[in-house]
């Protein structure tokens, strides 16, 4: 069979692009260059009617440097790589279910994940994502100034910990890791390692405060970059199908799972690859 | 501000016991001061920032030589003066008045001006037996108690200040629709901008204080609404927190002294069906930096 060429169509003009025409099981050098310049460009990036089994998916993750196992998702018995976004049909929480980027509490957060649809409910079960250079480049220069030298704590406690919100959830008994909460400092803008482009690094389910201010003083400040950064110009709205596959760069991009599939099972298989400290 | 008793040979301070504010006995306002005791009532003010003084009737010639004692006065538009008194507002609300009562906003006044009135002096001749207090905040301690970062990050802010909000043409005193007593002037020239720092250091104490308030301030240079609205809510909210407010109870021929440059101000209202009647003079300021 002839390879087609690999193709890359923007999703929303604000956010996220489709890599059409590769397979992931088999990406050819010119399909993984083009892929590389999507995920580079665009944050987030989707791929439809692939057949990964999770040996091809673990094999494509390493393709992009080491993978971090989650410290506190559940993890799939076989492969200890594949950690389990899943909803069972009676649970009500979801994982992922607000506006985050994976792992901003450690030193060196997560350059990316891979998330594989596994068992979908009928409708719903949507993910948002949300460009971060589009946030950033939206604020006035008077705020990108004062943001400048700014850093912020990013924890996991409220969170992963042992009174935190999955371990308080009808998601406790998957999750674990409770001792190994920690936190971490970043600037509030950050330079994009592959890109060189800033981008807005703060979010709402880990950020806890700006470095040196009160809560009290943050709150309001952060507030406001989270409202502005969920501006529906700067995000989009993936749809998930048997055979999707979405792949997302948390120092680009912030993601929300909806949690609108009550009484339906949901299984995800989600590798993140390691990152480094961001500047 | 200090809340040590101030150390007096002719006049008695006697700060308020909750963090803010001085009042000022043993003395006659109706007379010139001696030099001595001016310096007194200088430091008084420089060290509690709003002072009174209970017990000082005095005519309009004598409150504008007392306003005169302490600089030159200042300027006051959008408000017609007394008739032969250019430098006196009298702000009066009739008993039958239903228009919201003057100044129910936080603010420090004519903060649009390129050099705002160091102070502002108050007179009450008609007391209501209930309502009709004013609030003043410090925002000195409002700008000491926040975190170094923060202050770290205020410090380089400018912000935008402008009359149009209230004496705008499209402004509040614009649209009202019940009837007044003052007689105030909306006009275009309301709308003109005036930037000053957020954070001003105070050109007697040396200490810096927050500048900003609601009435006035309408941003922060180089950021948008939305933004400037962030980061100006906090500071209203912090600012009129109760420990940096001081609530002030009128007596009649009561004088009371603020310090404009790191105070603001509100005029509670709560005395519908009585009559209040104050006389005001602004003592001139210098350009906040």
């Amino acid at each position: 069979m002839e390879r087609q060429t690999a193709t890359i169509r923007k999703v929303t003009p604000g956010c996220g692009a489709e890599v059409l025409g590769v397979d992931l099981a088999n990406p050819s050098n010119s399909d993984m260059e083009t892929i590389r310049a999507a995920y580079r460009d665009y944050g987030v990036i989707f791929f439809r009617d692939q057949t990964l089994t999770p040996e091809e998916h673990i094999a494509f993750a390493r393709r992009w440097g080491e993978i971090d196992i989650n410290k506190f998702f559940p993890a799939n018995g076989e492969y200890p790589e594949i950690a389990e976004v899943r909803k069972e049909k009676e649970q009500k929480v979801n994982i992922g279910g607000g506006w985050h980027t994976d792992h901003s509490y450690d030193a060196a957060p997560a350059m990316g994940s891979i998330l594989v649809a596994r068992e979908l409910p009928e409708t719903g079960g949507d993910t948002l994502f949300a460009d971060m250079y589009k946030a950033y480049e939206g604020l006035s220069d008077g705020l990108k100034k004062t943001l400048e030298g700014l850093k912020a704590v990013h924890s996991n406690a409220h969170v992963f910990g042992t009174a935190g919100a999955y371990k308080s959830s009808d998601q406790a008994s998957g999750f674990k890791g409770e001792s190994m909460v920690g936190e971490a400092v970043h600037p509030v803008v950050i330079t994009h390692p592959l890109s060189g482009r800033k981008a807005l690094y703060v979010n709402a389910a880990f950020t806890t405060h700006f470095e040196g201010w009160t809560w009290a003083e943050s709150k309001s400040l952060l507030e406001y970059l989270y409202a502005h950064a969920a501006s529906p110009e700067f995000t989009c709205r993936f749809e998930w199908r048997e055979g999707s596959v979405a792949f997302w760069d948390n120092r680009a991009t912030w993601h929300f799972a909806v949690n609108d599939y009550h009484g339906e099972k949901r299984l995800m298989h989600r590798i993140t690859i390691s990152g480094v400290p961001l500047q | 501000m200090s809340q040590n008793a101030t150390r007096t040979r002719h006049i008695h301070v006697r700060p308020n016991e909750r963090g803010f504010g001085a009042e000022i006995t043993g003395l006659d306002l109706s007379k010139p001061l001696s030099a001595d005791i001016l310096a007194e009532v200088k430091q008084a003010w420089a060290d509690h920032a709003v002072i009174w003084f209970p017990g000082q009737p005095l005519s309009h010639d004598e409150l504008e030589a007392f306003t005169l004692q302490i600089g030159p006065f200042g300027h006051d538009p959008f408000i017609a003066p007394m008739e032969d008194r250019p430098h006196i507002l009298e702000l009066r609300r009739e008993p039958d008045e239903k228009a919201r009562n003057f100044g129910a906003g936080w603010h420090s006044d004519w903060s649009f001006q390129e050099e705002p009135p160091a102070a502002t002096i108050l007179h009450s001749k008609v007391v209501p037996p209930v309502g009709g207090d004013t609030l003043y905040a410090d925002c000195t301690r409002a700008y000491d108690a926040l975190s170094d970062k923060m202050k770290g990050m205020l410090d380089g802010l400018v912000a935008i200040h402008s009359a149009a909000l209230p004496y705008g043409t499209e402004g509040i005193f614009a649209q009202e629709k019940e009837a007044r007593t003052m007689k105030i002037i909306v006009s275009k020239e309301a709308e003109k901008t005036c930037p000053h720092p957020l954070v001003r250091t105070h050109p007697v104490t040396g200490r810096k204080a927050l500048y900003a308030s609601p009435v006035y301030t309408v941003g922060i240079e180089g950021m948008t609404h939305e933004e400037s609205a962030a980061l100006l809510g906090f500071l209203y909210n912090h600012m009129t927190k109760d420990e940096f407010v001081y609530r002030h109870c009128w007596q009649p021929e009561m004088l009371t002294m603020w310090d404009n440059r790191c105070t603001l101000h509100y005029a509670d209202g709560g005395y519908d069906g009585h009559l209040r009647v104050m006389h005001r003079t602004t003592v001139a300021g210098d350009v906040p930096h």
